[in-house]
């Protein structure tokens, strides 16, 4: 083995020289060839170290000129795990970016631009940022589908990583990042969980520093939410010591356990077994243990039978979060809503369609067991419960995600009855025009493959409806030539809810950006309170929105909702929004990083000042009707605020009329 | 030495290879290239380099190169072999040098010389139309002493002055006469089926002698071969440096390097395949190289120049002793037919110690995959090295049918 390592990392060597001195025209397959060399070595502890010693070279040699390694200053941390897992060469070439990062870092490498601390932020920004992927084994079966080498090439590389970062020194980026997690409170929490899990192995939380403490508040929610709970390894010992416990113990318990559930959004296995207990023997100690207050205890109080019944029934330690979402829903009152309260009801007694079963059973953690019915009566409490904390994923779903969330907030009985005819029939029908378009009967769009990471009902409505409003806009496209066919498709696909006015900042005629003043203008005189008379916004309203790079270069299109705005804590006035894709850190240039937490946002909310939210949108729908001439009093300097931003972000891929 | 190389054509490891060696050249390739040649500072003439015929004027490209001082012309491509033959006519006051470029380029009259002078030739003929095809084939299934009811002879026909195998097709049956010739492919050239084992030789030549014998072992034609050949074609070497030598003489080449296939068959004797004068795909130069710590490129090119003396040629090559430790191997890899997405190289390569690298390209997305003419469009190659022939030939066979895109 030895042997055939140094006869590699000379062969290695051998290439460095012949890329370094090759011509200019001959770089690019003497790179390749390296790179495949590198790729070997990356496969062994020695190759890495080994790669490691060589990485000032590399850099020397040009390796990353032309690729979009190139510059230290413009990678993002977060990006890396996805990079490392799209397989060679993207993965290889990002290996050796961590190296080279991680030379800086220790000072074996000088860049002007880019100094040694910032590559050790660098580095710690992405270990966080990729946590799981950082302390992950690979050994679960949901990693079967890449190749064995690659995974280990992304095990070594973390290893050495670690060895030169210690985990300690992480640990306030790492509390922010799972508050921040927390915070956003998305129905899907593997990935807190997942992060939990490492700290919880890898991370000796002792001693009273702030961050460790910030990390314990969840770890011990998790894994040990009470004294009590940690003192019984199993919730089964924890269920036994509950039956014999005194009242005062009880009751200190389910204090305890439902506060932390309401800080934190994360179900412990205890306290799905405490609240068991709790149904069994002490009803009145429900309460308690779901953390509710008057208008959730008053709701609790007149259908305690169906939550008996529904926790029984369809609560497991697979889909205990829908404990959480149980709770959300009782403190909403939802099923004091008739509609609501029927058509859940139904829901519970549904035959779910094969195919339904089989996308349910898809979507869970193969060593978790829940059976479809459980997942689907599990998820419909936890999306009535958080509207907004679903997520679209990896799929290209945003306008249905956005959809799921106004139903869940507004109707929630409509989502239901989608629900329905999607669980039994496999099939959803939605009016366009006055005709019908069903989802079973539309093409399928280019396949892609679904990512089956979401909440269970978006796993069940979202290819249903996508597929409808697909086909609402290609429909529009013929029916409305030369029209923005949002006009049409928006209240068709979403409901009543949508405002009659719409405003495009595109005309697709002329193929210009115009009267961008005037879009400006309206948006404010219809939204932010100091323009449209102090009003606040009734339902979200659906935008269209540029999304652009930390480099304010357009990226593509993006639809999220708008929900509020009004006065942060700070005083400044913000735009809240709903964002289906707000996982991880965003930065979409010119210094405009909406913001999850700690701005006024509530759980699930996305947030940026009004000015540079407002830079981003291309379409937005309003009420004309109560303009009443408004617009003209919003104030020029506001608009040209705006309008630089636009201008110098996404507007420099448009033609403007002046 | 020469003033200056005419490179026809192009090639980037020539050009690369003449960098490094700083031996004085200029290319001469189509207008095209020349904003690329510009970028990386290569010497450059732009020339449009159409098919060679009667109305080519060889000499007003010579009075563009006189400029640079130009004494030996190069082919790179095959379809400047006429054009290399024309100038090198002109600078060593030889017009039959131009006439054995032509010997190159067409596929009947090559086989005719070769047929002159005692090579071993399959029965051949000169066809252009469907209806010759078919005569041809009942005359060579008549000398095949055929009955009623037995297979057809085997025969193949091949565009007169197309590269490698572009063109080529194997006819098995008179049925398949209708079905695999197309009408654009008539006039050809139909030669009945040669059997034996298919090889390829690189000869450098000069002053009509070989210098240097490369043999190279086809693995799968087109998809994989090595260098040196295994020990049962390399203990044939005496013989194939006879037949060569012997085809250099009747051709009548003094400068150069020549790429023939042959075929040897049962009976030890060589059947003659075909001949070209540029370099050879498969990247077998490159192997060469590896090979007999040389570069092959740079010898191809100065094997052209009648002014080097043995001595001086000697430098480029390796000594006439020399015994190559290793094998060189490569495959060249294709997508299967059907759709991809991505790159996998798969583990066992990564893990096999005759591994040495790839240049594989990563498709820019999910792509369909069809067909493929000639040996073109490979997605790049798996490069080995080792000491055994027999386990090079096991692993080329092996990774021929690998899938790295998936």
């Amino acid at each position: 083995m030895y042997e055939r390592h140094n006869a590699q990392e000379n062969r290695f060597l051998d290439s460095l020289a012949i890329f370094r001195e090759a011509a200019s025209f001959s770089k690019a397959e003497n790179k390749e060839r390296l790179l495949s060399q590198a790729d070997v070595l990356l496969r062994s502890t020695e190759g890495l170290a080994f790669l490691y010693q060589s990485i000032p070279q590399m850099n020397e040699s040009g390796l990353f000129e032309g690729s979009s390694w190139r510059d230290p200053e413009h990678l993002v941390p977060y990006l890396v795990g996805g990079t490392l897992l799209a397989g060679y060469p993207s993965s290889t070439m990002e290996a050796l970016s961590e190296l080279r990062l991680l030379a800086i870092a220790e000072q074996r490498i000088l860049y002007p631009s880019f100094s040694a601390e910032q590559a050790f932020a660098f580095l710690e920004d992405m270990v966080v940022a990729n946590f799981e992927l950082a302390y992950e084994d690979f050994s679960g079966e949901a990693w079967a589908q890449y190749a064995v080498g690659e995974l280990e090439k992304i095990r070594l590389l973390f290893v050495f990583i670690r060895e030169h970062l210690p985990l300690e020194h992480l640990e306030p980026k790492i509390a922010d990042a799972v508050e921040t997690l927390s915070e956003h409170r998305p129905i899907v929490v593997s990935r807190i969980k997942r992060m939990l899990a490492v700290i919880d192995r890898h991370l000796p939380l002792e001693g009273d520093g702030h961050d460790a403490r910030r990390l314990r508040k969840f770890v011990d929610a998790l894994y040990r939410p009470s004294p009590n709970a940690d003192n019984h390894a199993t919730p089964d010992e924890y269920r036994q010591w509950l039956e014999h416990a005194g009242v005062k113990a009880l009751k200190t318990e389910s204090y305890q356990l439902g506060e932390q559930m309401v800080s934190t959004g994360l179900v412990s296995d205890y306290q799905l077994a405490l609240l068991r207990f709790a149904l069994h023997n002490k009803a009145d100690l429900v309460p308690a243990v779901l953390g509710l207050n008057a208008h959730g205890i008053a709701d609790y109080e007149r259908h305690q039978a169906f939550v008996a019944i529904l926790v029984r029934e369809f609560i497991v330690p697979a889909n205990k979060q829908a404990v959480y979402g149980l709770a959300r829903v009782l403190q909403r009152n939802l099923l004091s809503r008739k509609a609501t309260w029927h058509s859940f009801n139904r829901l519970t007694r549904v035959d779910i369609h094969p195919e339904v079963e089989e996308r349910l059973l898809r979507g869970k953690q193969p060593e978790e067991k829940a059976t479809p019915a459980q997942l689907l009566i599990g998820g419909a409490l936890c999306l009535l419960g958080q509207p907004l904390g679903v997520r679209q994923g990896n799929n290209p779903s945003c306008q249905s995600a956005r959809g799921l969330s106004m139903w869940s907030r507004h109707a929630p009985g409509k989502l239901l009855n989608l629900l329905i005819d999607a669980a039994t029939a496999n099939n959803v029908v939605f009016r366009y025009e006055g005709a019908l378009i069903e989802s079973a009967k539309t093409e399928q769009g280019p396949a892609r493959p679904f990512d089956y990471k979401l909440d269970p009902v978006s796993i069940v409505l979202i290819p249903h409806l996508d597929r409808v409003y697909g086909e609402m806009m290609k429909r529009a496209a013929v029916k409305h030539p030369g029209d923005d066919p949002h006009v049409s498709v928006n209240p068709a696909f979403y409901g009543h809810w949508i405002q009659t006015g719409f405003l495009s900042v595109y005309n697709p005629l002329a193929g210009l950006i115009e009267s961008y003043e005037n879009f400006v203008r309206i948006f404010y005189a219809a939204f932010h309170p100091e323009y449209n008379g102090a009003h606040h916004m009734i339902y979200p309203v659906p935008l269209g929105i540029f999304v652009t790079d930390a480099t304010a270069t357009m990226l593509g299109y993006h639809a999220v909702s708008l929900l509020r705005i009004e006065r942060a804590p700070a005083g400044d006035w913000r735009a809240y929004f709903f964002n289906p894709n707000s996982e991880g850190v965003q930065n979409w240039g010119q210094g405009i990083r909406p913001s999850v937490a700690g701005k006024g946002e509530f759980h699930g909310e996305s947030s940026l000042p009004v000015y540079q939210f407002v830079s981003r949108i291309y379409a937005f729908h309003y009420n004309a009707l109560r303009l009443e001439g408004k617009q003209e009093d919003v104030p020029d300097e506001v608009v040209e605020k705006v309008e630089q931003l636009a201008r110098e972000s996404w507007g420099r891929k448009y033609i403007w009329r002046i | 030495m020469a003033n200056r190389f005419a490179l026809l054509g192009w090639s980037l490891p020539v050009i690369e290879s003449m960098q490094k060696a700083r031996l004085p050249y200029v290319v001469v390739s189509f207008p095209e290239f020349e904003s690329y040649a510009k970028e990386h500072s290569i010497p450059f003439i732009g020339y449009r380099l159409d098919e060679f015929g009667s109305h080519s004027n060889s000499l007003a490209l010579a009075e563009l190169l006189r400029s640079y001082d130009v004494d030996v012309a190069v082919p790179l491509f095959e379809e400047t072999v006429e054009w290399a033959g024309a100038l090198n006519s002109i600078y060593r006051d030889d017009p039959r040098v131009l006439n054995r470029a032509f010997l190159f380029r067409n596929k009947a009259m090559m086989k005719r010389k070769a047929l002159l002078g005692g090579l071993r030739v399959g029965l051949f003929e000169e066809i252009h139309n469907h209806e010759q095809a078919h005569r041809f084939l009942g005359r060579l299934n008549e000398a095949e002493l055929q009955l009623p009811g037995e297979e057809d002879a085997w025969f193949h026909v091949k565009p007169f002055a197309a590269a490698g195998t572009i063109g080529h097709r194997f006819i098995r049956s008179s049925d398949e006469i209708d079905e695999k010739i197309k009408p654009t492919d008539f006039p050809c050239l139909a030669e009945s089926h040669l059997t034996g084992q298919e090889f390829s030789c690189e000869a450098f030549i000069h002053r009509g002698k070989i210098r240097f014998l490369n043999i190279t072992e086809y693995v799968k034609l087109g998809y994989s071969n090595f260098v040196p050949a295994g020990p049962e074609l390399e203990a044939k070497r005496a013989l194939i440096h006879t037949e060569i030598q012997k085809l250099v003489d009747i051709f009548g080449i003094e400068y150069g390097m020549i790429h023939p296939e042959w075929f040897l068959a049962e009976d030890g004797h060589l059947n003659f395949g075909e001949v070209a004068c540029r370099i050879p795909g498969g990247h077998i130069l490159e192997l060469a190289s590896k090979a007999y710590h040389f570069d092959a490129l740079l010898a191809f090119v100065v094997s052209h120049d009648p002014s080097l003396s043995d001595e001086e040629l000697g430098q480029f090559f390796p000594p006439r002793d020399f015994t190559p430790p290793k094998y060189y191997g490569n495959v060249m890899v294709f997508p299967k037919s059907g759709h991809i997405t991505r790159l996998e190289v798969p583990e066992e390569l990564v893990e096999e110690a005759y591994y040495t690298d790839n240049n594989l390209v990563a498709p820019l997305g999910p792509q369909k995959i069809g067909g493929r003419e000639g040996f073109g469009n490979h997605f790049g190659t798996v490069n080995f090295a080792g000491e055994d022939a027999g386990r090079m030939r096991e692993l080329l066979k092996h990774y021929e049918d690998v899938p790295f895109y998936v």
